[in-house]
């Protein structure tokens, strides 16, 4: 047979291919060094585009492997902590970009730090959560104002039911509340929103 | 909405109501003198002042609802919450969209009565 290869000289193809090494190897060893381009190949996109699921295939085929995939690790146990630490906070940030870049108008302007701040606190699983909070646009909020205020629909539609019901069994508070809401119904909207996101924010 | 806001937002629109009444200013409904066509709570003073013919029905609610002051004082000498909590109650009943869709169901049958009515 063939003979038999350290870890070492595995590790050490993949960063100088030698002609003809492969030649050498058993089929045991074969399959290892192909498990190793990928993991090195998977490691180098997970740096360009990291994410949860690239970690996860790493580590599934640190699972599958023998000896050299955990001399690997050894070789990249230092980075791959710091890696997989950056890699959740990295992915975080962006995604509380995208949701204050989304959401940003429907906030008070001095709500927006802390909101940003806290959300860079949360756990990664809380993300799917996140998505379900209802927050509404104060805009069309005005213009349900303006247009159904009478009614209280405006009320209704941000979820101060009570509110809404007290409008609309007084004609919008005989005309008068009605339009008081047609400059105050934007802050209360914005109010609303973040008392919504505060009770997932915790 | 906490409690405090809730109780002051109810002392409030309870005294703007019984002003209201008591003076009899008589505000014309804004809507109705726009669109000509009576909006849902048109006829709510009449039924509360003994119209029970050509009033709005709900002049009972708003009837019960000129109560709470007495619920709201009672409240704050005993430093409870009985209002609010009552209040949230409801609020969560009428968000469960089967009650939602009846009480809305409601309140349109009752305009188009009203309208019909020609208060």
């Amino acid at each position: 047979m063939t003979k038999n290869s350290t870890p070492n000289d595995l590790i050490k193809h993949l960063y100088e291919p030698e002609i003809g090494f492969q030649q050498t190897l058993n089929e045991d060893e074969k399959q290892e060094l192909f498990r190793l381009k990928q993991v090195q190949n998977l490691l180098n996109s997970a740096y360009m585009e990291p994410s949860e699921r690239s970690l996860e295939k790493i580590l599934e085929h640190a699972r599958q492997s023998k000896k050299p995939l955990a001399h690997l690790g050894l070789f990249y146990s230092k980075n791959l902590a710091n890696f997989s630490k950056k890699l959740i906070k990295r992915m975080e940030a962006s995604k509380v970009d995208l949701f204050i870049m989304t959401h940003g108008k429907s906030f008070e302007t001095h709500q927006l730090s802390y909101i940003r701040e806290k959300l860079l606190e949360l756990d990664d699983s809380q993300w799917i959560i996140l998505q379900h909070v209802q927050i509404k646009d104060p805009v069309l909020s005005l213009i349900v104002s303006i247009v159904g205020g009478g009614l209280g629909i405006d009320r209704f539609l941000i979820g101060d039911t009570g509110l809404g019901i007290a409008k609309l069994l007084t004609c919008g508070g005989i005309g008068i509340w009605a339009i008081i809401d047609w400059f105050f119904i934007m802050d209360a909207t914005r109010a609303r929103n973040f008392t919504r996101l505060q009770a997932y924010l915790v | 909405m906490t409690r405090q806001q809730l109780y002051r937002t109810i002392l409030i629109a309870c005294s703007a109501g019984f002003i209201y009444l008591l003076t009899g200013i008589g505000l014309p409904c804004f809507f109705k003198t726009i669109t000509g066509i009576p909006c849902p709570a048109c006829g709510t003073t009449r039924f509360i002042l003994g119209d029970f013919t050509q009033g709005n029905p709900f002049g009972f609610l708003v009837g019960v609802a000129m109560l709470l002051p007495v619920g709201v004082i009672f409240d704050y000498l005993t430093r409870g919450d009985r209002v609010f909590r009552a209040y949230l109650w409801v609020e969560n009943k009428c968000r469960q969209p089967i009650i939602a869709s009846i009480l809305i169901a409601l309140v349109v049958l009752n305009w188009i009565w009203t309208i019909s009515k020609g208060l």
